[in-house]
């Protein structure tokens, strides 16, 4: 087991697995002790990631299983095995369910799984962002990610030109 | 303070733009000067030109100028692209810009026959005067790069020019094959040509995009359906012809599995381009200049050794001069073979000799396993080659039509050690492994 301290100073007890789905972890166990305080994430944000991580955990340690093992031995042999949940459709609804969150929540997460550098949780919540732009207008943007118009009105003017490409017949 | 999109990390903020299409990268860049900072930053935008227009390196426009950033390029590509499917012209220009690559490396003299790209409006005229609409992937191909420049008013320069073809070809006895893809102006005067001649074609649908100059082979394209053509031995009598790539393959409508069309054009040059990269096919010799069909790897190729003399042998179909409505020679073949004697020389009964001659030739042709040929016949295209160690391979062409396929040939050579006119020991036999006649997928 190893024990995470969240910033906050709560105490965390996860299974090796689970904790290893972050490769920083991974790497601070091999060389020092198995208490990791984690002094910039709080309480909060650490329990969604570890409810991420143990999911995580528990669905890619699924295909060792003896029979398939010697084929994903075989098929991954060249590089660190990096599982790919995206081929997993139950995992994928899971992922989808978990990101259903405001805004904010989410930007902790990534920040946090960023630091702690867990691939798959940047890049799911990145995603989850994206989505959330795509297909908006400035106007839109602006009210979704609750972000301030601190442009002169000839700097918009400027703006609407340079980009008026990208704006017609779509 | 609750973290917000303007204060993520500039890594975290660039990995969401990446994750964004152009256009909606330029409506965030309207959002705020953070925003407006972070997508006005050129890695986003090299990165956008790799993703959308396989445009790596240099921020090239589509006319191949150098713009002042990956954005200026981005802009120029879209604003001339953004009719297609973004995807569609990614694929289209990956595929022209590998075959451009083999080519400048195999061959320059033939890459310096691809011409630039049509504009939208050429190919609009192309279309006015044809009476057909173009297939997208078609038109995207036309777009990227406007065939090769195979005809000019100089017949010394179009001599030159007539081994040139990208498609590339093949020899035997007087049938000489080489296919060029055709500039959009030649499209238009070629299918009006034919056209003429054959009035099967005369539905405006048929349109040229490939042929040869020295016998008569035309590639059409059917622009309601989006498959590829070629003409039989019965073109010009009945407007005979066969589909050379995959119908399965072809669609001209992006559908729910499928995010792009792709017609047989595109199709047909992208199996092409796998073959000249797999090394299948090649430039005849280091010499030659141009690209020959007869296929060079496993299992088109077959290869066997006996007493030291190497035999290749490998066969292409020839739809030119098949007849697809039956008959003794529906389906016509030309093969080739290549003999060389490895450089540890001829070794017979545990003697070495420093050479060794061909004599005589014995094949056994079969169509669906019925033989259908078995000739013994002296020397080959009437030569009796000699073979020495480590010398360049002997190669010669010749053809045989079969009622039926899949079919094979196989057979052996009677060589002499030393010379024929001096014979240095008892003849042996060289094996030639069977290999395959077969109708292909794709037909060039």
């Amino acid at each position: 087991m190893i024990k995470l301290v969240s910033g906050d100073g709560a105490e965390f007890e996860v299974e090796e697995e689970v904790a290893f789905q972050s490769k920083i972890i991974k790497d601070i166990v091999a060389d020092a002790d198995d208490v990791i305080p984690l002094p910039t994430v709080s309480s909060k944000v650490l329990i969604q990631v570890i409810e991420y991580c143990r999911k995580h955990a528990a669905v890619n340690s699924f295909p060792l299983s003896p029979s398939s093992s010697a084929a994903a031995a075989a098929s991954s042999s060249s590089s660190i095995s990096y599982s790919k949940p995206v081929s997993d459709p139950a995992l994928r609804a899971w992922d989808n369910e978990f990101v259903k969150l405001n805004n904010s929540s989410l930007f902790d997460i990534v920040i946090a799984a960023n630091y702690l550098d867990i691939e798959e949780l940047v890049d799911l919540v990145l995603e989850t962002v994206a989505d959330r732009i795509k297909g908006k207008q400035a106007q839109e943007i602006r009210r979704q990610f609750n972000i301030e118009n601190d442009f002169t009105p000839e700097e918009e003017e400027a703006l609407r030109r340079e980009n008026s490409w990208a704006f017609q017949n779509n | 303070m609750a973290a917000g999109l303007e204060s993520l990390g500039g890594f975290v903020l660039e990995s969401i733009l990446f994750k964004l299409d152009a256009k909606h990268a330029a409506a965030a860049a309207c959002v705020s000067t953070r925003l407006r900072s972070a997508a006005s930053d050129d890695a986003v935008w090299r990165h956008f030109c790799a993703r959308d227009f396989a445009l790596y390196d240099q921020p090239l426009d589509p006319d191949g100028a150098l713009c002042p950033s990956f954005k200026g390029a981005y802009k120029s590509w879209f604003g001339s692209f953004s009719m297609y499917p973004l995807s569609l012209v990614k694929r289209a220009k990956e595929c022209w810009t590998s075959i451009r690559c083999w080519l400048s490396d195999n061959c320059p003299e033939i890459s310096d026959t691809l011409r630039k790209g049509v504009s939208e409006a050429e190919i609009q005229q192309a279309e006015k005067i044809l009476g057909v609409k173009l297939p997208a992937p078609t038109k995207v191909l036309y777009r990227l790069c406007d065939g090769q420049e195979t005809f000019t008013t100089n017949a010394a320069k179009n001599k030159y020019l007539a081994d040139l073809g990208i498609i590339g070809g093949y020899e035997f006895y007087e049938h000489l094959v080489n296919v060029h893809l055709l500039p959009l102006r030649m499209v238009v005067s070629q299918t009006k040509n034919l056209t003429k001649e054959v009035s099967m074609l005369t539905m405006p649908k048929y349109i040229v995009v490939a042929a040869s100059f020295y016998m008569a082979k035309f590639f059409c394209l059917n622009c309601s359906s989006g498959q590829l053509y070629v003409g039989t031995s019965n073109l010009l009598e009945n407007g005979e012809m066969m589909p050379c790539v995959p119908g399965e393959l072809v669609r001209l409508k992006a559908d729910a599995n499928f995010d792009m069309p792709q017609d047989a054009l595109l199709l047909w040059l992208e199996e092409h381009n796998r073959r000249l990269r797999s090394s299948m096919i090649k430039t005849r010799h280091p010499s030659s200049r141009s690209i020959c069909l007869f296929p060079e790897t496993s299992p088109y190729c077959s290869v066997a050794v006996t007493n030291g003399v190497q035999v290749r042998a490998s066969a292409v179909f020839v739809p030119e001069a098949s007849d697809a409505n039956g008959g003794e020679e529906s389906y016509y073949f030309s093969y080739s073979i290549r003999m060389s004697l490895l450089p540890e020389g001829c070794m017979l009964d545990g003697v070495y000799y420093s050479s060794c001659q061909l004599h005589s030739r014995h094949w056994i042709i079969r169509s669906k396993d019925t033989i259908v040929s078995n000739v013994h016949g002296e020397a080959v295209i009437g030569q009796y080659p000699l073979l020495l160690p480590g010398e360049e391979e002997f190669v010669y062409q010749s053809c045989t039509p079969v009622p039926g396929v899949p079919g094979s040939v196989e057979g052996s050579f009677t060589f002499v050690p030393g010379r024929l006119s001096r014979p240095e020991g008892r003849q042996f036999d060289v094996k030639v492994a069977p290999f395959i006649l077969e109708k292909p997928d794709y037909i060039f």
